[in-house]
């Protein structure tokens, strides 16, 4: 028994340690949030004296340069509708695939998951073209429809799993009551996965939240700037002294609603994400 | 397929439509992209004007006398061994520790706090860092002189910068992994631990000798899916943190490939290094599937 204790005492410590090693920055980031640059200077860990006034103006003066009134509708508008966009495209070849008893469905399965390898990135040079070509270079459209293209193999990844976990008779009861195909995906099974699609939005937009190479090459405009691009203003350059304050502030800012998000479905995100995928 | 003979028009007319509009999109704005990187790579192309010239293999032969893209190629190969290697055994071992001891109960708790990171855009954990790594200020080398450690220039310096990516990356991605391979250990039978226990195999000939083969398909899935995640936030870390400074020490491929599209708006070069990309993630893919095959076994 005495063995078992010392056990549990070390494990402990090592779970507790992470948790300290996991937090730490985060908890850097809010106290300095809160302090004057020259707060910071004086120590890293240091309190404020004027909590309300330094904070007050961080944030404020953060809010002003980053424009983040703007660009955090624009993150919304382009974000929903590539939510949006994702999520059908990606329900409807997930059911074929998982549930259709296609002659293709590997085939096209594997299709899909060469997304989930190649990086995106490699088809940059070509995409500025298309983007030039079709007249959509600097719009809120082209990074709708490339963040969509972008999701599609995870979202398709996810949702196959899911769709495979539910009783094959429910599309076989759906046809003897006359449901057409159509009918049984959208009425039937789709309301089915309802965590699926939770699952997948989340992570969906969570990389839209962050996403800011294909803003830095589409986007020229400063008014169509998504929040992630925003955030490209207060990047650090080594070598000058910056406002510490008020990147930290900044910082908060963005991270705001993907805390608010995580802590609202933290299970849906653990859990979304091994629900099919280790089985399946 | 037996039901095919039952297929009717309309079920075809419905199969055509749920997979085809899908994949047109996937294919004509993800997969073709990546494939015609490939034509681009032997043009002049410079961004501005769309009127360009086929130069042949000139942007490789400028790619090959570069030392820094060697360098990238090398310095993308350490991120992402130094993460399968540290931070991978680090996850399955924490795993492990939370799957099998019931005794804490504040287990999803300990899960939800070592995710966090991982949800958090990689950019904002590049700025975070930056104050970390503060060479006077910073946490870390308070901690090191603590111990009388001399200070550390970590991103300063061309010897530590890479490591200190390589740890930032470790950082972030060891609770995703942690809860990927959790579920790994979770659904391994239990009965399978009781017999193992009667016939009075330790803890530790339990993890290596149930625990890693029954879970070797999720540890060699991650591995795969990994590299692309490297590449992505290798980028985002990189570009924030250092731009692949100091003297190109930490650039890695998709910051190389950035800074010849934007800095000397060279489309055509940064092309040719997408088709490295491609060919070095491909090929990276091929030797981990290699090297990780191992028998499968049934649950």
């Amino acid at each position: 028994m005495k063995r078992s204790i010392g056990k549990t005492i070390v494990t402990r410590f090592i779970l507790i340690l992470l948790t300290v090693i996991t937090l730490l920055p985060f908890a850097m980031m809010f106290l300095t949030s809160t302090k004057t640059n020259a707060e910071f200077y004086q120590g890293m860990w240091s309190l404020p004296k004027n909590i309300v006034e330094s904070t007050s103006h961080n944030y404020s003066e953060a809010w002003a340069e980053g424009n983040f009134g703007q660009d955090f509708m624009n993150t919304v508008i382009i974000s929903f509708s590539a939510l949006a966009l994702a999520l059908m495209l990606s329900s409807m070849v997930s059911y074929a695939i998982a549930r259709r008893n296609l002659r293709h469905a590997q085939t096209l399965s594997n299709l899909y998951l060469v997304g989930l390898l190649i990086p995106g990135m490699v088809g940059l040079t070509p995409m500025f073209v298309m983007a030039r070509f079709l007249g959509l270079f600097n719009t809120r459209i082209i990074l709708i429809i490339l963040y969509t293209a972008m999701v599609m193999p995870f979202c398709v990844f996810l949702m196959t799993s899911f769709f495979r976990t539910l009783p094959s008779e429910m599309e076989e009861a759906a046809s003897i009551d006359g449901a057409t195909p159509w009918q049984a995906f959208s009425k039937i099974i789709l309301p089915l996965v309802r965590p699926a699609f939770v699952a997948a939005g989340i992570f969906c937009f969570l990389d839209f939240w962050s996403e800011y190479l294909y803003g830095l090459v589409f986007i020229v405009d400063p008014t169509k700037k998504t929040i992630s691009m925003g955030m490209l203003t207060f990047k650090v350059i080594s070598g000058f002294k910056i406002d510490w304050g008020v990147t930290m502030a900044a910082c908060v800012i963005f991270i705001a609603p993907v805390l608010i998000l995580y802590i609202l479905f933290q299970r849906q995100v653990v859990g979304g994400l091994t629900a099919g995928s280790v089985k399946g | 397929m037996k039901h095919n003979r039952l297929r009717t028009r309309s079920d075809r007319t419905f199969d055509a439509a749920m997979t085809g509009i899908p994949t047109a999109v996937y294919v004509v704005l993800y997969l073709l992209p990546c494939v015609a990187g490939l034509f681009f790579s032997f043009t002049n192309f410079g961004g501005y004007s769309l009127s360009f010239k086929l130069i042949g293999f000139a942007n490789y032969k400028k790619m090959f006398a570069d030392p820094a893209f060697f360098k990238s190629i090398l310095n993308f190969l350490k991120l992402y061994l130094g993460t399968v290697l540290i931070c991978f055994p680090l996850a399955l071992g924490v795993a492990i520790i939370l799957t099998k001891n019931p005794s804490i109960r504040e287990k999803h708790l300990y899960r939800v706090i070592y995710f966090f990171p991982s949800t958090v855009p990689a950019m904002l954990i590049a700025i975070m860092w930056m104050a970390m790594f503060n060479p006077t200020l910073g946490v870390l080398n308070r901690i090191l002189g603590i111990f009388g450690f001399k200070a550390v220039q970590w991103l300063g310096s061309t010897k530590t910068v890479m490591t200190s990516i390589t740890l930032v990356v470790i950082w972030r991605q060891f609770g995703f992994y942690m809860v990927y391979f959790m579920a790994g250990v979770t659904s391994i039978p239990t009965d399978i631990f009781e017999s193992a226990t009667i016939d009075g195999a330790s803890g530790w000939r339990q993890v290596f000798s149930i625990i890693i083969p029954l879970t070797w398909e999720v540890i060699r899935t991650s591995m795969l899916f990994y590299i692309q995640s490297a590449v992505n936030i290798g980028f985002d870390i990189v570009y924030i943190m250092t731009q692949g400074g100091p003297d190109n020490a930490s650039q890695i491929l998709p910051t190389y490939m950035y800074q010849q599209m934007t800095k000397n708006l060279d489309y055509g070069m940064a092309s040719a290094i997408g088709v490295a990309m491609l060919v070095v993630t491909m090929v990276l893919a091929l030797v981990v599937l290699k090297l990780t095959k191992r028998e499968t076994y049934e649950m």
